[in-house]
């Protein structure tokens, strides 16, 4: 899916993706069942994070499907920080 | 949709169509300001409306404002599975039963034409 644009910014320039916390994880696969976009991967010891940048930007639904709280996001100041540094460097109208 | 469903009088038909922000993978092949119009001049529904995200706090408070009992959604978005999860909390702040005024359409991994048809015979089936 790389290639692919967000408000005219290239969706790799945009640190928006899933972390899992390891120590929480317990390999479940709720995430991996709710996102359809292939973000996540059932690893040797928990699960991973294979196409970060599938994650549709702002989205973090996924989060709330895992019950032992392992799935964090930037907050949404951050991503709207970012967006603005982003929107200058590519001088997007948005 | 359960038989007491189908035997609500639903005075009108209504398209919430979820976009994902523009911006998911599984919607790339879908042209929404294409679909948007052809839903418009050709289906029979009452009024449409597109938004990025009824999933987050801003579309579930537009739900919570708009949704009515008499009016039946039709909600062209992701998978109908992941819809009830992440709809049903804009449901609830309106008071309005899911079971009763709510019929998902899945338009992942769809584009424009097979989304369009998919939603056509979702409106021929409500």
């Amino acid at each position: 899916m790389a290639g692919r644009d967000y408000m005219g910014i290239p969706r790799e320039e945009i640190p928006w993706y899933p972390t899992i916390n390891a120590d929480l994880c317990n390999s479940c696969g709720s995430c991996l069942d709710f996102c359809s976009n292939n973000v996540f991967a059932q690893g040797e010891l928990h699960m991973e994070v294979a196409n970060p940048y599938n994650c549709v930007v702002g989205c973090s639904a996924c989060a709330n499907e895992c019950e032992t709280g392992a799935l964090s996001f930037p907050s949404k100041e951050e991503l709207v920080k970012k967006l603005h540094e982003l929107r200058d460097k590519y001088k997007t109208t948005v | 949709m359960n038989n007491e469903a189908k035997s609500t009088q639903h005075v009108k038909k209504a398209i919430l169509m979820c976009t994902c922000s523009f911006a998911c993978p599984s919607m790339k092949d879908i042209n929404f300001g294409e679909l948007s119009e052809r839903i418009r001049l050709e289906l029979p529904h009452d009024y449409m409306l597109l938004h990025p995200r009824l999933c987050e706090e801003n579309g579930e408070n537009l739900l919570a404002d708009l949704l009515k009992d008499n009016v039946l959604y039709v909600t062209p978005a992701c998978k109908e599975e992941k819809q009830k999860k992440l709809l049903r909390d804009g449901f609830e702040k309106a008071g309005v039963k899911m079971d009763n005024n709510w019929k998902p359409v899945s338009i992942s991994f769809k584009n424009t034409e097979t989304a369009f048809n998919d939603i056509k015979k979702a409106l021929e089936e409500v």
